[in-house]
């Protein structure tokens, strides 16, 4: 059981590991591959931070810059829109990179794409004293940094994935588009399996009153 | 002795409070229709009733015989309410007290008596005379008070005019420097503009409405890009909605409203001599939808609102009435919908067919053509309490406009308009923080941002001197965790780890 729970562990390589992509992403990211930097443990703690992140900008947010309707709280469309998102693109990736000979394992892919959040974590609190400091007329720098935020965040999701795989560029623009059309793909399904079950849900229950009242 | 005292106080305070609404439930004055206010999400919000039906009077009450299909109602200069009556031929003017001043049947054109085809749209000039618009005879007419017929005004002479042209005049109104507005029926181009003091020359059209293009339509636009003139020919042509009516106000802005939209935007609007919409929003280039959402019935048919008459009241108030589901919309100059009233049905305060409205001698009167009566509604304690605060924040007082707002408050705390009006004056009087507390809750993001840039550098200002130990803190902090290295060599011994 202990055995087990060694790859969680995070040791200050891990984190060493995490803060050189910040400077060198594509480097970074090979050497975590090949001499193990990467830990399942420090991801882990990163995807929370990563929903801490939402949530917070959710909250926390000036009013001048927060849209977010009080009344329509609920913190698990929260989770599936963000961790939900995460794991649908992980899921996707993995299909299709595996069927295009991607070197990467399932766990290569969690580590990469969690240390991909970086940038939201980090960036996710100047934005939110910004916020809270601005007015609408200076709004262009809240806009601007939260680009910055998602353009590095994008980047190091592309370049995270390259090296999980052992991918060239153009190969990974490829996976991606399909990624993404993997993703629709899952969507549609869950949409059909919904609706299935639901019309299944609704003939049993037409059964069961037709019984009841014979 | 004190405590006593003030313990039956309490108690007496307490018994009032529960028996007020008692009472008022049970008085015959109580509201036959809901109302409410749209919150900021666009949800309709119960809201205390600001207009109370206060006058119900039809033809036989006012002694002169029912009134048969009746068109227009307007007021006149003096204190006098005008009632379009077609179906008589006549013309019925009441005084403030409802009673009847004058009747207006005896028509004479050049010493002939003459009949209307119809009174679709009355206008009275300050001096008494009175426009009428014919539909069915084509013509503009002026007569006296006596009936005379003054002028006779036909479908304009000009190049402007397409070839077939069909005046049906359904309203009219004139300015202060004697231009005619005639609002034609099918007139997609607007009203037209006729110079009653250079010979009747035809000016041109004034505030057409803007195309607004449905999803079809784009659709059409699309195929239209594709296909011969031929073809294109024999398509209908995408044009904008005539607007159905108008008033004038006293600064000689035109109120319009248009009956049917694609969106519920645009649908009121106040031009100015230009023909530009000067209706201000409550946030600068977000429109706001007037009237009711669209709504689907349970036949699968959208309701939309559909406004056929609008009136100026005062202090940049306007009311509109929707024909659809009979409800009476009081708007401000900045697009806030303060009240709402009416509904169709058979009780008093409700209508069957609601045709006209205008504001006269602080009550909004409406005509109702189904039935032949005129329903007047005054303001309840919380309507007028409202109509005072905003005839001072339309002055611009808003300091002197928080008491008020805040009394409105007290009956209705879902009101963002009065919490606007008190973020304003609060600002004003220098109390930025609690001003922005409430211009939060006026959910006005726009004045939010103007007050919190105020607060903002006056805080900076008062706190300079920690916020600048504060800044260098952090820049030393930050120093000595960049070179930590050194400083760890340097600062601990040796021997100390």
């Amino acid at each position: 059981m202990m055995n087990r729970l060694e790859v969680l562990r995070i040791e200050k390589l891990h984190v060493r590991g995490l803060f050189s992509i910040i400077t060198s992403p594509i480097e970074s990211f090979d050497v975590m591959r090949h001499q193990g930097q990467g830990s399942l443990g420090l991801a882990t703690l990163m995807y929370f931070l990563f929903f801490a992140s939402v949530v917070a900008t959710r909250q926390w947010t000036g009013y001048i810059f927060n849209f977010s309707r009080v009344d329509q709280l609920n913190i698990f469309i929260m989770m599936a829109l963000s961790l939900g998102l995460v794991a649908l693109f992980i899921m996707a990736n993995m299909a299709v990179c595996t069927l295009s000979d991607g070197e990467g394992s399932l766990s290569d892919v969690y580590v990469t794409t969690a240390y991909a959040t970086l940038p939201i974590i980090l960036l996710t609190p100047l934005i939110i004293i910004l916020s809270n400091v601005l007015s609408q007329g200076e709004s262009m720098y809240y806009a601007l940094m939260n680009f910055v935020m998602y353009g590095w965040t994008g980047v190091l999701l592309f370049t995270g994935n390259m090296s999980a795989h052992q991918f060239g560029f153009k190969k990974t623009v490829f996976t991606t588009f399909l990624t993404i059309a993997g993703i629709l793909i899952i969507l549609f399904m869950m949409f059909l399996a919904f609706v299935l079950v639901s019309e299944l849900y609704e003939f049993v229950r037409t059964l069961y009153n037709e019984i009841i009242f014979m | 002795m004190k405590k006593f005292v003030t313990k039956i106080i309490l108690t007496l305070l307490a018994v009032l409070l529960v028996v007020q609404p008692l009472t008022a439930a049970a008085s015959p004055r109580e509201a036959t229709f809901n109302s409410y206010l749209f919150n900021q999400h666009g949800r309709a919000v119960p809201a205390p009733v600001s207009y109370m039906p206060v006058l119900v009077l039809c033809g036989e009450a006012m002694g002169i015989g029912a009134l048969n299909n009746p068109t227009d109602i307007t007021s006149g200069p003096e204190g006098y309410l005008y009632i379009a009556d077609p179906g008589n031929n006549r013309i019925v003017v009441l005084d403030y007290n409802f009673e009847v001043a004058e009747v207006i049947d005896a028509f004479t054109l050049n010493g002939e008596p003459f009949t209307f085809g119809t009174i679709d749209g009355i206008f009275v000039l300050p001096d008494g005379r009175i426009h009428i618009a014919d539909s069915i005879l084509r013509r503009v007419f002026t007569v006296d008070r006596s009936g005379t017929i003054l002028m006779e005004l036909g479908p304009p002479e000009s190049e402007m005019l397409a070839e077939g042209f069909l005046f049906t005049p359904v309203a009219v109104l004139e300015d202060a420097s004697g231009v005619l507005y005639i609002l034609s029926r099918g007139s997609f181009q607007g009203a037209l503009m006729v110079d009653l003091q250079r010979d009747n020359l035809f000016l041109g059209f004034f505030g057409a409405n803007r195309v607004q293009l449905s999803f079809a339509q784009a659709g059409q636009m699309l195929w239209r890009r594709l296909f011969t003139r031929e073809q294109r020919e024999r398509m209908v042509q995408i044009i904008p909605v005539e607007f159905t009516n108008f008033d004038i106000c006293p600064r000689g802005f035109i109120y319009v409203c248009t009956a049917f939209a694609e969106d519920n935007v645009d649908q009121l609007r106040v031009l100015n001599s230009n023909g530009d919409n000067i209706l201000r929003t409550p946030q600068v280039g977000i429109p706001v939808n007037y009237g009711d959402p669209p709504s689907m019935t349970s036949r699968y048919v959208t309701v939309t609102t559909s406004f056929v008459d609008i009136t100026y009241m005062a202090n940049g108030m306007f009311a509109s009435l929707d024909r659809q589901r009979g409800r009476v919309f009081v708007h401000t100059s900045d697009s806030h919908m303060v009240a709402q009233f009416g509904q169709l049905g058979d009780q008093i305060g409700r209508f069957s067919v609601p045709v006209a409205i205008t504001y006269f001698n602080n009550q909004i009167v409406v005509l109702d053509a189904g039935r032949g009566e005129i329903t007047a509604f005054g303001r309840t304690e919380y309507g007028e309490m409202v109509a005072l605060a905003l005839a001072l924040h339309e002055q611009g007082r808003y300091e002197e406009s928080v008491e008020y707002w805040r009394a409105v408050l007290a009956h209705n705390i879902n009101f963002e308009l009065a919490y606007l009006g008190i973020g304003r004056g609060l600002s004003r009087s220098g109390y930025l923080q609690e001003a922005l507390w409430y211009l939060r809750r006026a959910n006005n993001r726009q004045v939010y941002s103007e007050v919190f840039e105020l607060h903002r550098s006056q805080f900076t200002s008062d706190n300079f001197n920690a916020l600048a130990l504060v800044f260098l803190l952090v820049c030393v902090l930050a120093i000595v965790f960049a070179k930590r290295r050194y400083f760890l060599e340097r600062l601990v011994p040796r021997g100390a780890k």
